[in-house]
């Protein structure tokens, strides 16, 4: 079967489908993912797939049915978990693991599946709602793009398997779209009566299930898994403007605040700012993509203002800067920038930190005003942390605004900490967990040039059974920022999150769900295969411009690294021979202009 | 002895010395070349030494073509193999034993040859000259191994890469043979040494 990565040509044995149950209540998604992995073939089958959730999704709960049983799974430390998967797999037994090894990148795998069997698998995870300026929206991830992965990241096995983690064969688009279908029904009950509900990237059918209730399934039934689906709504009435939430879980209180400044920015008085564009023309992009970032520059380009300063960055395996530091917005600095976009054309590898540098650097680290730095990519890269390294080293010197949170009349340990910039419509998310929830808690900060607080009573918060592994996920995620700007030890960090797993039964790059079965059913004498589905490329990724001959070697064809492989040291193979020329050619030059000189001398001496 | 007479023996000695490195630099390209009409002679010789014991073989009755090749063990020294890509007119002739310097400066050296438990082949040469076409090798070119056995095993390139000396490994059990040719990288850099080696690898097809 399949055992590099690459492109898979030929109908998987294993078929999978999925099955997305979402029920969004208040301000919480709750997402049942199930999956079944249905074994087409006549041999015994290992099946893994490896599937994106929100960067803010925690994965708690994992069943597996087989027949008639139901296997619910266990959390354990991320080794122990694999050790169980593959003392139950040996011995013929069915078994499911759900492992992590991006914050928003998970595999599944099921061993034992017999000739034409079904198994299915079920995980749960909850996000919260996204918001923006009083729309609410949520995404469901179904795709995960193609990694390119920088050769020079590979620096040793260790790495090369890492990279190896994260990325999975893709499928030709000879074998159809219809490969992984997916099939999503949204039980929506936010709280108020909904309004104006959309998916911009798929039809939807919207049923009316109550009087602020509604039901959205897919209007195709199913659908290919090659773009995410993404859901939007309003409120028929008033935004609402703060959300509270809260539970009590261990004898320890949890509480989630959604605070919405409401001010009115007016447009004259916001500060200049400094807008550094950087964009990705690597191969990745050719197809819709590259169109699609081309034509949104060009737009942010002309919402520039004179007071404004920017600069484009742009970059493949190599970078541009399009002027040296950022200019200022003149209509003939726009003007050249406009052209230099328009000549942009996908091609070559996307290494991406080079870029990332420039953009940070900041030349005038005291002048007032909002820096903000855009990328416009598909972002799809295996090396983030080398990536996350450099935004905590250099990001930490970006202009910050002053903003605080005070907590009366309770202790409360909040997150984030550091409070973020926020656009205009966006709300501020904090988690908290005390002894008590109670008390005031008061927002501060600026908007525009006028200061501004809010102050909300913490005792009218609402009961939610997700708050606690909410706070415990921001938790994770402030752990993995502190690793990656180098607070805190590799080791120390990998312990504090499997702490966090264990305690809140969350999946995370250090700890896993498994569920084995009870009684064998693979017979001694059968073998059993492994197969390692392969996944969709995004829509509008053109398949030939990534993986053609202009390209470079997409993570597709990193180098496999199967089970088992034997080191081999490599003999010296350059013999040099052009600088020994050249520096022969260097000496005799050197011997020519000496014996010039001699001579002259010579002659001057002779007339003399 | 004046100052004029020093500075006219010091350059001269310069000019010497300067000329002698030069010599010596285009020696190599052109021993390269020359090593290689011999390493061809040789390696027409003996495989037309293979095709008589076989023929010999069949005449007294002895098992079938592909079990006698596959009998023949490869020569430890010598020519062995014969590496072409159509496309980009190359021919080099593959030397068996240690990679010494001697050794790589004639012609690309089998590092590893194909087995029945490891069907895994790697050569290495010179980035050059022997191997500087995997500059300008692409994916999907074909090329063709013949060894002095008489067997002809074709190949087309499906990756590239580029690893440190000693973090090059190979699969144990692939699917395919493969054939894994390696020299030192990056092409164009004038100087001898350089911890980076570029590796195309190539399926078996046929």
């Amino acid at each position: 079967m399949l055992r590099g990565k690459g492109v898979a040509a030929a109908m998987p044995a294993v078929r999978l489908g999925t099955d997305m149950d979402v029920t969004v209540s208040g301000q919480i998604l709750r997402v049942r993912v199930t999956q079944a992995f249905r074994n087409t073939s006549d041999k015994w089958m290992e099946a893994t797939y490896l599937y994106p959730l929100p960067d803010d999704g925690a994965v708690d709960t994992m069943k597996m049915v087989v027949g008639q049983r139901v296997i619910v799974g266990h959390i354990k430390r991320r080794a122990e978990a694999r050790a169980i998967y593959d003392q139950a797999k040996a011995e013929g037994r069915k078994a499911g693991l759900v492992e992590s090894d991006r914050p928003n990148l998970f595999r599944n795998s099921v061993a034992n599946v017999g000739p034409g069997e079904t198994v299915l698998v079920s995980i749960e995870y909850q996000a919260p709602v996204r918001q923006l300026g009083g729309e609410f929206a949520m995404r469901l991830p179904l795709v995960v793009g193609a990694r390119y992965v920088p050769p020079h990241s590979l620096t040793g096995r260790a790495a090369a398997v890492d990279a190896l983690r994260v990325t999975a064969p893709l499928a030709d688009p000879a074998l159809g779209r219809s490969l992984n279908p997916v099939s999503i029904t949204v039980h929506l009950a936010p709280g108020f009566v909904p309004a104006n509900i959309i998916s911009p990237y798929h039809r939807i059918a919207v049923a009316e299930a109550g009087p602020a209730e509604r039901t959205i399934t897919l209007a195709a039934g199913e659908e290919p898994a090659d773009r995410d689906f993404e859901l939007r709504w309003r409120s028929a009435s008033a935004d609402p403007t703060i959300g509270l939430f809260r539970q009590t879980l261990g004898g320890q209180g949890y509480v989630m605040a959604t605070i919405t400044p409401q001010a009115r920015v007016e447009p004259g008085k916001l500060a200049p700012r400094e807008m550094i564009f950087v964009i990705d023309n690597s191969g990745s992009m050719s197809g819709e993509s590259m169109a699609a970032a081309k034509q949104s520059l060009l737009h942010a380009l002309g919402t520039l203002r004179p007071e404004d300063s920017f600069n484009v960055i742009r970059f493949d395996d190599t970078m541009t800067r399009l002027f040296d530091h950022a200019t200022r917005a003149s209509p003939e600095q726009i003007a050249v920038a406009r052209k230099f976009t328009e000549g942009l054309e996908a091609n070559g590898g996307t290494e991406m930190l080079p870029a990332l540098k420039a953009a940070l650097a900041d030349d005038h680290p005291d002048d007032p005003g909002v820096r903000q730095v855009i990328f416009l990519t598909d972002g799809d890269l295996s090396n983030e942390k080398e990536m996350m390294a450099e935004v905590a080293a250099r990001g930490g010197a970006a202009r910050g605004v002053p903003g605080g949170v005070r907590v009366a009349g309770t202790a409360l340990d909040l997150t984030p900490r550091r409070l973020p910039d926020l656009y205009a419509g966006e709300p501020l998310v904090l988690l908290g967990k005390g002894e008590r929830i109670e008390g005031r808690l008061t927002v501060s900060g600026m908007i525009g040039d006028k200061p501004w607080s809010q102050t909300v009573d913490l005792g009218q918060a609402a009961d939610s059974p997700a708050v606690a592994r909410l706070w415990a996920n921001r938790r994770i995620a402030d752990v993995e920022a502190q690793r990656w700007s180098g607070q805190m030890a590799e080791d120390v960090a990998d312990e504090a999150i499997a702490q966090l797993g264990l305690a809140y039964d969350l999946v995370t790059t250090q700890t896993s769900l498994v569920a084995v079965d009870e009684t064998r059913t693979r017979p001694d004498g059968a073998r059993l295969t492994r197969e390692e589905l392969p996944l969709l490329l995004p829509k509008g990724w053109d398949f030939d411009g990534l993986l053609g001959r202009d390209a470079p070697p997409p993570p597709a064809s990193a180098p496999p690294v199967p089970e088992a492989e034997q080191q081999m040291d490599l003999p010296q193979t350059a013999t040099g021979f052009l600088g020994a020329i050249q520096r022969g050619l260097a000496l005799l030059a050197l011997g020519l202009i000496g014996l010039g000189a001699a001579l002259r001398r010579r002659g001057r001496e002779g007339r003399a | 002895m004046s100052g004029r007479g020093l500075l006219a023996v010091a350059s001269l000695a310069l000019c010497f010395g300067g000329m002698a490195t030069v010599t010596g630099g285009v020696a190599v390209p052109v021993k390269a070349r020359l090593a290689q009409a011999t390493l061809e002679r040789m390696f027409e010789q003996r495989l037309t030494e293979h095709r008589l014991i076989e023929h010999r073989a069949e005449r007294t009755g002895a098992p079938s073509r592909r079990v006698s090749r596959a009998a023949l063990a490869l020569p430890t020294q010598g020519p062995v193999a014969r590496i072409t890509v159509g496309r980009l007119g190359v021919k080099e002739y593959v030397l068996a034993g240690e990679p010494s310097h001697e050794q790589l400066a004639q012609g690309p050296t089998l590092l590893k040859a194909a087995s029945a438990a490891s069907p895994v082949t790697v050569l290495a040469a010179h980035r050059d000259t022997h191997f500087r076409f995997i500059r300008d090798l692409r994916e999907g070119d074909e090329m063709t191994l013949q060894f002095v056995t008489g067997d002809r095993q074709r190949y087309r390139v499906v990756r590239f890469e580029t690893v440190r000396w000693d973090a090059f490994a190979y699969p144990l059990d692939p699917a395919r043979p493969l054939l894994a040719l390696t020299t030192c990288f990056p092409f164009g850099g004038t100087e001898y040494g350089g911890p980076w080696r570029r590796v195309a690898w190539a399926e078996r097809i046929g």
